[in-house]
């Protein structure tokens, strides 16, 4: 006779790693709230969720007591807030250059990039297994919602060149979950930004997107609007963008990723 | 991507396709979406479809134009390949492969096929749980993609597959053999088997089995037959799963065969080189997938290097790598059951090596028992006859092998040997360790003692009078063919042809046992 827990538990497959494994079954499932199991224990072990953030603006982690961008004793809960107060270097400095003009991009990410983020991410984007995205999309939404009420969701697009390329706008699949809209365009094309230096690349972002066809359909003034995209590195893709929708009147812009790069880390996004 | 269906009669787009009558079933012309601006003159108002979208019998193309002068680049990359766009238009563009369709030197596939069930014609995955399906930028539509084969560049159901339609004549070149060595009179007798089956004209496919154990100097076995098959004309296969057997034997088989072009072609080559033409290639079994009708000899070394399940993948690649008339040789020193099976019955035919080529036994195996071992390592320690072990052979200046089934145990048994064993040199190294063959070659020079790995050693590897040690043997990826080609690496070579095979276990398995009787064996059977 098998033992009755071997009913609760089934065999899944890993989707990143195809290993199979005993998902047990939890009383989540009896209260009505399934949450299927993707990932294996040691694949889901190596993910990161980041918890604290040192900054309220750009939800840097608190990194290491001598880290110079924020201040390690301040611990700050890793969900959106009303009013960022706590600010990193970085952030304070971009509110002073804003001079009291409100361009100010709150933004969320759900795990570390490390190592192993790394791998899933190049398998994702560049080996082009979109259906990663799924690993992330309901979580996305999740870390969305103490934002309330959110009037456009969109992504950073692709040039015409990558899209084609990747047959995919990984930012876009990313965004399943909510109904997305191409309000944004790139206006040519920019170089690898990896190969860049953090200067040079925000630069040349400077001006990278336009509203497209449909962005300038809509009336900007009063909007709170939500990008979404894979991995936060400087910030300056998101900065980029953000102006281009303050510019036509929006009022707030938000920002969630999946990865937050660490100071640490060798620019990759 | 999309193509647009063209009719035949059509002039509107002349520069598109070549003029004249066209003497073929052709029903219309597939010109890419891509080859037409979006800001052109003239947009074709024909349907956009993908080629998997066409039914099977309405997909034809020109027939091939003699007096055509064809692309050389292209040439080169496609002859004897099956690729997709995206491989190719990293060396030509799109409108050069099209001029080459339209004059029927290059044919489409579909990649993916629905009928009878989803499946990758490149790899022949047909598991469901191994396709994505997304909203495609290239086709506009819900587009399945293989994951299986996501490693070799994205095959998704718009892309085509390209191959060549040319068939080129046998070239008549003479290719010597280099290797001026001695086969025993084993190897002899399989050689000859060997090449007795080369020269019979193969007018379907066929298959020959080599029964080979560890240490019979199977390469050498191999160089009279691949010498009679490029001296006939054609390119000649030896496919491996591992990379480290294919980078072992890339220089000895360019010594062999000096007057030959010499091919690698594995994860690592460089984008530049992965598509040369060579007359002998060696090539890992996942780039098998690259290949397509080409190759009249195949010899597939160590086909039992992975498990069961991996067998219909190389079976698919394999069908698709050999040319039509093709001899197929399987060399191995443990045959899966299902090739045992057939060899009993006739089904294929086959030759034993029973003997070693230097005429001695194969180590037996020992077992020790250890106790639970992995409790111990918790606490930083080895079992005491995993550490006398050690001591004794490093004491005698000699180099150990310890094989251990897992990567995450790899740092831990590292550090307990370092304790146990003052003043040794140990190191670690696993399949996806990123400085493997630095490592690898270390040991061989003999600068580490103990060289900690997971069985990606097993095969092909060979060092001299290297000791063996299996820590946790009991484990489930340690199975009959894991232990015997493990046990396979002790006493390689003639000036030291002893050694020491010890199966370190926490209970003892079948596999254990199976591979023990399986070396007593090919020890009596002379
Ligand atoms: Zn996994
Ligand atoms: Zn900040
Ligand atoms: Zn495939
Ligand atoms: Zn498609």
């Amino acid at each position: 006779m098998s033992k009755w827990s071997d009913t609760l538990s089934e065999t899944s497959r890993c989707l990143y790693c195809d290993r199979s494994f005993m998902e047990e079954v939890n009383w989540t499932w009896a209260l009505g709230l399934p949450e299927e199991k993707v990932l294996c224990p040691d694949c889901e072990g190596k993910l990161v969720n980041i918890n604290e953030v040192g900054c309220e603006m750009c939800g840097r982690q608190v990194e290491k007591a001598d880290h110079d961008f924020v201040d390690a004793s301040v611990k700050l809960p890793a969900t959106f807030v009303k009013e960022p107060v706590t600010l990193c270097r970085d952030c304070a400095k971009w509110k002073e250059a804003e001079k009291g003009e409100d361009r100010s991009v709150q933004q969320r990410s759900l795990y570390v990039y490390n190592d192993f983020l790394q791998e899933v991410m190049a398998q994702y984007k560049y080996r082009g297994d979109a259906t990663l995205a799924t690993l992330f999309s309901k979580k996305l939404k999740r870390l969305t919602r103490p934002l309330g009420k959110i009037d456009v969701v969109t992504v950073v697009p692709l040039s015409e060149e990558r899209l084609w390329e990747r047959g995919f706008n990984q930012a876009e699949l990313l965004a399943g979950e909510f109904a997305c809209c191409d309000v944004l365009q790139r206006r040519g094309e920019t170089a690898k930004q990896s190969k860049r230096d953090r200067r040079e690349r925000i630069a040349a972002l400077q001006g990278a997107f336009r509203l497209s066809v449909e962005g300038e359909k809509w009336h900007w003034a009063g909007k709170r609007v939500l990008i979404i995209d894979d991995i936060y590195t400087t910030g300056a893709t998101l900065r980029s963008a953000s102006t281009v929708l303050y510019e036509a009147g929006a009022e707030k812009v938000f920002a969630v990723t999946v990865a937050r790069a660490t100071g640490a880390l060798k620019n990759n996004g | 991507m999309r193509f647009y269906q063209v009719s035949l009669d059509d002039p509107s787009f002349p520069s598109l396709y070549p003029k004249g009558e066209i003497v073929t079933n052709l029903l219309y012309w597939l010109i890419p979406e891509r080859l037409i601006p979006r800001d052109a003159d003239k947009i074709p108002t024909y349907p956009l479809v993908r080629l998997s979208d066409i039914p099977s019998n309405e997909i034809s193309f020109p027939l091939l134009n003699e007096k055509f002068q064809v692309n050389d680049k292209l040439r080169n990359v496609l002859y004897g390949r099956r690729l997709l766009v995206d491989e190719i238009t990293a060396h030509v563009s799109l409108d050069v492969i099209h001029e080459h369709v339209c004059h029927g030197v290059i044919h489409y596939q579909p990649a993916i096929t629905r009928n009878p069930k989803l499946t990758c014609r490149r790899c022949g995955n047909d598991d469901p749980f191994l396709f994505g399906d997304i909203s495609c930028a290239r086709c506009k539509k819900m587009c399945a993609y293989c994951r299986a084969c996501l490693m070799m560049g994205r095959v998704a159901e718009c892309s085509p597959l390209l191959t060549w339609n040319e068939k080129e004549k046998a070239k008549e070149k003479r290719h010597t053999l280099g290797w001026k060595g001695q086969l025993s009179p084993a190897q002899s007798k399989a050689s000859q088997a060997l090449v007795n089956h080369v020269t019979t004209r193969y007018k379907t496919e066929k298959n020959f089995l080599i029964w080979a154990v560890c240490g019979a100097g199977k390469t050498e076995m191999l160089f009279a037959a691949i010498q009679l098959a490029l001296t006939k004309g054609g390119p000649v296969l030896v496919a491996t799963p591992r990379t480290d057997v294919v980078l072992e034997l890339l220089p000895r088989m360019t010594e062999a065969f000096p007057h030959t072009v010499v091919r690698a072609f594995h994860g690592g080559v460089p984008k530049e080189e992965r598509f040369e033409q060579g007359e002998l290639v060696i090539a890992t079994t996942h780039q098998l997938l690259r290949f397509y009708r080409h190759f009249p000899l195949v010899i597939i070394d160590e086909v039992d290097a992975f498990p069961y399940s991996y067998d219909k993948k190389l079976q698919y690649a394999v069908k698709n790598a050999r040319a039509k008339e093709s001899l197929t040789v399987y060399v191995t020193a443990t045959p899966p059951d299902n090739l045992k099976r057939k060899a009993a019955s006739g089904k294929i035919a086959y030759v034993k090596v029973l003997r070693r080529y230097h005429g001695h036994d194969l180590p037996v195996p020992k077992q020790t028992w250890i106790g639970n071992w992995k409790k111990k390592l918790l606490k930083g320690n080895l079992p005491n006859p995993v550490i006398e072990w050690l001591r004794g052979h490093i004491a005698n200046q000699k180099q150990v092998f310890l094989f251990v089934p897992q990567i995450s145990l790899m740092e831990k048994i590292e550090e307990a040997v370092r304790i146990a064993c003052e003043t040794v040199n140990v190191e670690t190294v696993h399949a996806a360790d990123p400085s493997r063959r630095e490592k690898v070659i270390r040991f061989r020079e003999g600068e580490t003692n103990v060289l900690v790995t997971t069985t990606i050693l097993e095969r092909g590897v060979t060092v001299k009078g290297v000791q063996v040690g299996i820590l946790g043997a009991e484990d489930r990826i340690f199975t009959e063919s894991a232990l015997v080609q493990i046990s396979g690496r002790v006493g390689r070579s003639p000036d030291r042809p002893s050694g020491d095979v010890v199966f370190f276990h926490y209970g003892k398995t079948k596999a254990m046992g199976q591979a023990i009787r399986h070396i007593e064996m090919m020890n009596k059977d002379r």
